[in-house]
């Protein structure tokens, strides 16, 4: 989740008036937010990735205002239109469709304001552009380039220019391979014929989006008049992207102008601020939330989270919804800003009326009863994870690699594969605890995987157990009594007969197998049992023979 | 008034008291020792309670306690060095200073230490360069000067008592207390017993010793011979060897807590599985495709098998238009063009979010249902995350359920588990009202994150045919646990020390 550093003075700054600190740190995580930390100037607060209006410290502060009734209700934002164009290149239409321009006059970038607004875009990236695959966003000093402007698909070798924070007029292509910023985002351009470019009436260049700004439009402290670009490949990201930045811009005292798209099909205005409209019903957010409303309460809960509103009947309330919100996509969204409106805090907790008869699953009636019984012939039980690897799977266990569930991009060489035994796990328990005192005795309870094609998910979950013991003189009959008495007191007699299985001395290991009574819910339970070989003793580096049982239950 | 304390005595006690009567009213312990079968720890212990009730007397003396080095032991087998020396001049008579070592096997430094005794004992003396038996030295070849007598004495006894000694002991005594590391001199107490008067009149009356048994057996019960043995008492405070009960997990344990409150409430259990379609993982969660979590890095994405079956057509359909446009479900939707093949992707299950979606495809409200699973997070493995852990969900459909239902069910099951609750504003892509639940935690004044909630979304609920609201609520249940077991390391849950498993109680507070 994004997380956002602010001073408390600038907060103060643009409510207009100071607040006590613990009054803030109470009422920032009431408009949805986990503060990380708040010592000496600063705060850090953590937003949710569905609200990146609250990237920047003007967005917390609108809601903030709200909430502290300094200003309540839609906030309302002048745009006056420019006259200034941009054309979009129609080959741009299988590279990067789509771009929004908005010009913010009388921006102040002095003192810590420039390192503000780089977070924020950079903030956006991840947050609206999905590292700029979605979205990219480019800000520019206005006053050093000449409209109109043209995004278009330029040819790699042809174009060159001046990217930022270098000094050097470099091809388009020499940029994706030599600039730092060129090499991380090559992967969302290199496979195209023609880049993206976003140049002035001079052909200078303003931006290789989502790549580089160019080095001449670049910012400064003394910066007055801006540029924002905002390019990608949905259209509906692009606007709200531009809508966040220049609600944002405002709310700090810019002047927002908007720029005309001129698409080889259509022509639009952007920014375009006008609110969302969406109803609620009064009825609605009474029976969801649990509280009694009139359509005035509704308007006044939704004027402290900055939503407008227009009464239009008894039930029907009208939210006006401002153009940077993106998280608004259903009733049940502004029926939660009722909520928050009126303050989760607030809400008394109710138990529900319904009544139901609760069961325990199968599954795990089975565990316990297993664990009772474990635990009764005094084995302590352990948990281990389910993805583990090969080496400690197949080839400690002396066995061969078999068809399994295999992770696509393992985090590390230990994680690789899923479980399909449990063994392995309790010869590593063994080894993590070889100095000390045995006897040690030990199971586990859980599911492994297999492969299963007549499943739904390809995929089966088995229960298993296993269990293994150590001390100097563990022997056949003492696992085999064990496995006995784990049958008997199942309501099972077992069957056994003589089992090559790798992983166990040879001459002493046994399948066992569940007789079948006649009753159709009898429990189905197969495995093996034995003294385990000195070869996987030692994999494990043990000194002490160990003696083991694992079965499944079909 | 006597009886009564004859008949509070212990059988070590009375044994004391007939030794003494003995050995004539007055012994040290380890005389007590040598003639009753009590060892010298009884005999002190029954000693100081018999002093305490005023039958006897307890006298301690410090004493001096000599006994050999290992060079005094060396010395006291094979002669002093000087006398080694005698016995080589016994013969010879004169032997030049330089040849004694080659003469008696002496190393020169044992040689040089050994002409000083020679002449301080007056046995030889030096004349031009050679070594000279005198008339004392002839003498003293057939007799033994007073430090070899005690040589002697201490090879054969290993130590003495240093108390009273003879005037030739304690001459032998400062003799070898001037030679380096020849004794070891050792400070120990010494024990007095002594019966008193009152003691005596015990015995008057006369003390019964019945026959002692260390261990009751079967035989003894079979004849009946018990009857007549005294059993003897044991040190209840020494040591013994440690039980190792067998013992469920204590992650396991707080699994089972968790499960109890939820069957407690009236909640049904059900299970999903390990591996699941991105389909039911995400998509009919109403997570974008392109959303981070969803992301390689976020999520285990599975090679074998890398694509899944997905449920009906029909479901899928109408999942693919909620994200597309919202459908029927009155959203917007997410406005991207939704991609099937996406969808069948396997991962595996990130939440146990999955099993709720999959329960309400399959049953109708009113319920109220549960599960406990395993979730995986593409993590690396540090003291603070595992790739693997578990979940509990819980889910409440009916019609009538509201936000301040869940509210009440969390603030409720919290409770259950010990702990304050309250509640902010959060997100989640498939509910709304989402919020995140945080306890305080006493002991450090501070509020952690455990837990979060909301009302499953239409988005959610229309395309699975639901048409009540849901509420939902999950949490990790490893945080909770480390919580009450107090460790700081997740690991400890997975990679568990024996030791403290074994040592852990199981009821904790």
């Amino acid at each position: 989740m994004p997380v956002i550093t602010f001073e408390y003075e600038d907060l103060y700054k643009l409510l207009g008036i100071q607040i006590p600190q613990e009054e803030l740190i109470k009422l920032l995580p009431m408009i949805g937010s986990d503060i990380d930390d708040y010592d000496g100037d600063e705060i850090k607060v953590e937003f949710f990735p569905n609200r990146p209006d609250y990237l920047s410290v003007e967005g917390v502060a609108r809601t903030l205002k709200g909430f502290l009734n300094i200003e309540k209700g839609l906030p309302e934002y002048e745009v006056e239109e420019s006259n200034i164009s941009v054309e979009v290149d129609s080959e741009l239409k299988d590279i990067r469709p789509f771009i929004a321009l908005g010009i913010i006059e009388n921006v102040n970038l002095s003192g810590n304001k420039l390192k503000q607004v780089m977070e924020f875009q950079e903030d956006l990236h991840w947050v609206m552009g999905r590292d700029r695959k979605k979205v990219a966003i480019g800000i520019h000093n206005l006053d050093v380039i000449k409209p109109p402007f043209f995004y278009k698909a330029a040819d790699p070798d042809g174009d060159s220019f001046i990217a930022l924070e270098t000094d050097e007029e470099m091809s388009l292509r020499e940029i994706i391979h030599k600039h730092p910023k060129g090499k991380k985002y090559a992967h969302l351009i290199d496979k195209f014929d023609k880049y993206p470019l976003i140049t002035d009436s001079n052909r200078e260049v303003l931006s290789m989006p989502p790549i580089i700004n160019g080095e001449l439009t670049k910012l400064t402290e003394e910066t007055k008049n801006v540029l924002v670009d905002v390019t990608g490949n949905d259209e509906k990201a692009v606007n709200n992207t531009l809508n966040i930045i220049m609600t944002s811009f405002a709310e700090a005292g810019g002047k927002l102008k908007s720029l005309k798209v001129i698409y080889s099909n259509r022509e639009t205005q952007k920014p375009d601020l006008m609110p969302k409209i969406k109803e609620v019903s009064v009825k609605n957010a009474e029976k969801l939330i649990g509280i009694d409303l009139t359509p005035f309460d509704i308007a006044n809960y939704l004027a402290n989270v900055r939503i407008g509103t227009q009464i239009q009947t008894e039930d029907i309330v009208q939210a006006i919804i401002p153009a940077y919100r993106v998280d608004i996509l259903h009733e049940v969204d502004v029926i939660e800003n009722i909520a928050v409106g009126y303050c989760f805090n607030k809400l008394e907790p109710e138990l529900p009326q319904i009544s139901t008869i609760a069961s325990e699953n199968k599954s795990e009636i089975l565990d316990n009863i297993l664990r009772e019984i474990m635990v009764g012939m005094g084995f302590l039980e352990t948990m281990s994870l389910m993805l583990t690897n090969e080496k400690q799977h197949y080839d400690n266990m002396k066995l061969e690699e078999d068809e399994r569930v295999i992770v696509a991009q393992p985090i590390s060489v230990d994680r690789t594969m899923l479980r399909k035994n449990l063994l392995q796990g309790l010869m590593e328990f063994f080894e993590d605890n070889k100095h000390e005192e045995l006897p040690q005795k030990i199971f586990e309870v859980g599911d492994v995987v297999f492969l299963d094609d007549s499943c739904e998910t390809c995929t089966r979950d088995v229960k298993k157990i296993a269990g293994a013991v150590t001390h100097s003189s563990a022997s056949f009959t003492e696992i085999k009594s064990i496995v006995d008495a784990l049958f008997i007191n199942l309501g099972l007699k077992m069957e056994l007969e003589p089992l090559n299985h790798p992983s166990f001395i040879k001459g002493r290991c046994a399948r066992v197998k569940s007789i079948n009574n006649k009753k159709s819910d009898d429990l189905i339970v197969e495995g093996y049992f034995g003294e385990v070989n000195p070869g996987v003793i030692t994999r494990f580096h043990l000194e002490y023979p160990v003696i083991a049982f694992e079965v499944q239950f079909n | 008034m006597l009886q009564n304390i004859i008949d509070e005595l212990t059988l070590y006690e009375k044994m004391v008291l007939k030794a003494l009567e003995s050995l004539g009213y007055e012994s040290s312990p380890e005389m007590i020792v040598k003639t009753q079968r009590i060892d010298i720890k009884a005999v002190m212990s029954a000693a100081g309670s018999l002093a305490s009730k005023g039958l006897i007397e307890v006298k301690k003396d410090v004493d001096e306690v000599i006994s050999l080095s290992d060079t005094g032991k060396e010395y006291a087998e094979e002669g002093l060095p000087e006398r080694r020396i005698l016995m080589s001049l016994k013969d010879k008579e004169v032997i030049p200073m330089n040849d004694l070592d080659t003469e008696t096997g002496l190393v020169p430094s044992e040689v040089k230490v050994a002409i000083g005794w020679l002449l301080k004992k007056k046995w030889a003396v030096i004349d031009k360069g050679n070594v000279k038996i005198t008339e004392e030295g002839k003498k003293a070849v057939s007799t033994e000067h007073s430090d070899e007598l005690l040589l002697d004495k201490l090879l054969e006894a290993n130590k003495l008592l240093l108390f009273k000694p003879s005037k030739l002991i304690l001459e032998g005594f400062n003799l070898l207390k001037k030679r380096k590391g020849l004794i070891d001199i050792k400070k120990e107490s010494k024990y007095n017993l002594k019966m008193t008067e009152k003691g005596k009149q015990l015995l008057e009356i006369g003390i019964k010793i019945k026959d002692e048994a260390t261990q009751l057996t079967h035989e003894q019960l079979k004849t009946g011979s018990w009857r007549d043995l005294e059993y003897r008492s044991y040190d209840i405070n020494a040591e013994h060897p440690e039980t190792f009960p067998g013992k469920i997990h204590p992650l396991q344990r707080t699994i089972e807590d968790i499960r109890q409150i939820f069957i407690k409430m009236g909640f049904t259990e059900s299970r999903g599985s390990i591996l699941e379609s991105a389909f039911w993982n995400f998509d009919c969660l109403f997570q974008p495709q392109d959303h981070a979590a969803r992301e390689m890095q976020d999520t285990f994405y599975i090679g074998e098998p890398e694509y899944v079956n997905l449920p009906d057509k029909e479901l899928v359909e109408k999942v693919a238009e909620a994200h597309e446009t919202g459908g029927y479900t009155g959203s917007e939707g997410w406005g991207y063009s939704w991609d099937v093949e996406v969808a069948k992707r396997s991962v595996l299950r990130t939440h146990t979010t999955c099993v709720s979606a999959r329960f309400l495809a399959e049953h109708k409200p009113p319920l109220k249902m549960f599960s406990v699973g395993r979730v995986f997070r593409r993590e690396t493995v540090t003291y603070k995350h595992l790739p693997e852990f578990h979940q509990v969900e819980g889910i409440v459909a009916a019609e009538d359920i509201t936000f301040r239902n869940l509210l009440g069910i969390l603030k409720e099951f919290y409770h259950k588990l010990g702990f304050e609750v309250r509640f902010r504003p959060a997100y989640f892509p498939y509910t709304y009202l989402s919020l995140e639940c945080e306890i305080y935690l006493p002991e450090k004044e501070t509020w952690i994150e455990l837990g979060g909630a909301g009302m499953f979304r239409p988005e959610v609920l229309d395309p699975l045919g639901v048409e009540t609201p849901v509420a939902a609520f999950g949490l990790g249940i490893e945080r909770l646990a480390m919580l009450r077991l107090d460790i700081k390391d997740i690991r400890m849950l997975y990679k568990s020390d024996i030791g403290w498993l074994r040592h852990l109680p199981v009821k904790l507070d």
